[in-house]
């Protein structure tokens, strides 16, 4: 679409709808707002998609309580390609990522383990002193980034919606 | 994990300064020093070497005046230090922390660029720090240092900055200070009630299991690093007046005027923690170091509605409150070892009197980014771990005018709004602390 086809009304969206997208201070990865991407392309060992797909329903029916522990996280997915032999692993988090990562390590640890072990090629472990530069070491920096509401962190986001809720709960009673 | 034996710490090895508290009343001086010839620093180093202070009876506060020496990355490379050495320390020291400012939010006034000279130039080497309780006793051992480079062009005092307890016993903002400091596992300290359980020392120094139960990465070789630590040191302004006028300008009474110090802080003038005293000022409570800082949060004021979740202490220090990201406070734990300096704005003054007052701050620990600049970027400078945005914190925040501090209460909370930056960042550098063996070899580095 060449610059002539735009219409003025659409070059207006755009420049409404614009976001300014920065990177991670102090490491890679993208960022608008509070809200940025970690993108890990990692090697699978032989068979190691598949000892994950054994226990997905396990992991998947603890996702919801171990994210959400966490607090920053909007959205996280794990998918296998290349014929099983390497994984994507995405994440969309608020804030800064470096600094927590020995938290994450330390309090989610055992969940890690328990889903990696066996599946990533060479994972040393949630314990391991270099764990934090292992992962890091196949983080692949998006390119294009895009992120709703870049200001609400998932804590505002929940916050909002109770609140939402309860105000609409307010005129209901108010109207009635 | 490592199996849980108690750690014994080299006493001997480490300097004073990680264990040893300030006196009370302190006197002392920061002295930093410049290295044009890497012979003559080491030869400085061999003089001085033997005065430095270890952590052997670091409790015994009895004696006369103590000196501690510390280097920048500068200074490492300024008396010869290998490159294959240099370049196994810690990369937020190699930068500087000139170049941290980002993470810092040293920034506006704050910035680098606006320090007071040689701050974050390539020319603050060494680091001297010397403390006594004693003004008389100060004098000869900074004449010691003093005298040690009398004869050595090659190397310079390019800064000094004197500090001393104020009259009032307290920070210029008026503040009690130095309560709630970690207690470090096999340092021999008995601890005081509410210091919490005994963190591992490689929290601070270099050698020992840290939180994680790992060693913390430590720089090359051994001897260099076995028993070091690194240290931050920051120059921090006092905007008293602008403080005394905020207060004024958001309360309605002296009363008022107090109450805010104490939801600011988090602690009354006194020291007396508010969770404990939650109406008014306790001075006994804040002088006695058994009570003043046995307290937990979550039991009694999980959503910070008597210690604001925002306050200056329980940011600095959550304790058990129930923080909305995934933390694990032991890996966050400051060391700090705080100084006033200048004279006092005398009580009652709202005007500026333009001169300099403020705190030299000094924090000590194994790992820059994971304790000093976490604190500072994730605890003081946001407010997503407690739910409040990016709230900052009051004291130690960056706040460029548009700053709220929200206090929690029923039936609505109270935001105060318009908040600047009370305190200003005049300089710094980040330093490592050698143990006593690190300082023989760096010594011998030039015949």
């Amino acid at each position: 679409m060449s610059q002539s086809t735009i219409s003025p009304e659409l070059a207006q969206k755009f420049k409404e709808y614009q976001q300014t997208v920065t990177r991670e201070p102090d490491g890679p990865g993208k960022r608008v707002g509070q809200v940025g991407e970690v993108t890990v392309i990692a090697p699978l060992k032989p068979g190691g998609a598949e000892k994950f797909r054994q226990n997905l329903e396990t992991y998947q029916a603890h996702a919801g309580y171990y994210e959400t522990s966490v607090g920053t996280v909007h959205d996280f997915r794990v998918a296998f390609f290349d014929n099983d032999t390497r994984v994507v692993l995405a994440v969309t988090y608020d804030g800064d990522l470096k600094p927590y990562l020995v938290d994450i390590f330390s309090k989610a640890g055992p969940w890690f383990d328990e889903m990696f072990s066996d599946v990533l090629e060479g994972y040393p472990g949630s314990n391991a002193p270099n764990i934090a530069e292992w992962v890091l070491q196949y983080q692949v920096e998006a390119d294009l980034w895009f992120a709703s509401n870049p200001d609400m962190t998932a804590k505002d986001i929940a916050k909002a919606g109770k609140m939402m809720n309860a105000f609409e709960t307010l005129l209901d009673a108010a109207s009635s | 994990m490592t199996q849980p034996s108690m750690t014994t710490l080299e006493l001997d090895d480490i300097q004073g300064i990680i264990l040893r508290d300030r006196p009370f009343p302190y006197f002392g001086a920061y002295l930093l020093l410049r290295i044009d010839n890497p012979a003559q620093g080491c030869l400085l180093l061999r003089r001085l070497v033997p005065r430095v202070v270890s952590g052997i009876n670091w409790q015994d506060h009895t004696d006369m005046a103590w000196f501690n020496i510390a280097f920048t990355f500068e200074g490492l490379k300024a008396l010869g230090v290998p490159e294959a050495s240099l370049q196994s320390f810690a990369p937020e020291f190699q930068q500087g922390m000139a170049a941290r400012a980002q993470y810092l939010d040293d920034v506006g006034e704050s910035a680098p660029i606006n320090w007071e000279k040689p701050f974050g130039t390539p020319e603050v080497h060494v680091a001297l720090s010397f403390f006594s309780g004693d003004r008389a006793a100060l004098q000869p051992l900074l004449e010691l240092a003093q005298s040690s480079q009398d004869d050595l062009a090659g190397v310079t005092i390019i800064y000094r900055v004197d500090i001393a307890m104020l009259p009032t016993t307290r920070t210029h903002f008026g503040y009690k200070d130095g309560i709630g400091i970690p207690l470090i596992e096999g340092s021999g300290s008995a601890g005081y009630p509410g210091q919490g359980p005994a963190i591992k020392a490689g929290e601070f120094i270099l050698g020992y299991p840290d939180e994680t139960g790992n060693l913390p990465a430590m720089p090359q070789p051994e001897t260099l690093g076995r028993n070091g630590t690194y240290l931050g040191f920051r120059k921090l302004y006092s905007r008293v007046a602008a403080f005394r006028q905020y207060l004024r300008a958001n309360a309605e009474s002296q009363e008022e005027e107090e109450l805010l110090k104490a939801k600011i802080v988090g602690r009354w003038p006194s020291g007396a923690p508010i969770v404990l005293s939650p109406q008014r000022d306790d001075p006994d409570l804040g002088a006695d170091a058994k009570r003043n800082n046995n307290f937990l949060y979550n039991d009694n004021d999980p959503k910070g509605l008597t210690c604001p979740l925002g306050s200056h202490i329980r940011r600095s220090n959550p304790r058990d409150t129930n923080l909305a990201v995934v933390t694990n406070v032991n890996l966050h734990r400051i060391l700090r070892r705080g100084a006033t300096y200048g004279p006092m704005l005398p009580e009652g003054v709202l005007e500026d009197d333009g001169l300099d007052r403020g705190s030299i701050f000094i924090f000590i620990g194994s790992n820059l980014s994971r304790q000093f600049e976490f604190v500072k970027s994730q605890w003081h400078n946001d407010g997503n771990f407690i739910g409040l945005d990016q709230e900052r914190d009051v004291i130690a925040g960056a706040n460029d005018g548009s700053g709220t501090f929200t206090i929690p209460q029923h039936p609505i909370r109270r935001r105060l709004h318009g908040l600047s930056r009370f305190v200003v960042t005049r300089g710094g550098e980040y330093c490592f602390m050698p143990g006593i063996r690190a300082l023989h070899w760096l010594g011998n580095l030039h015949p």
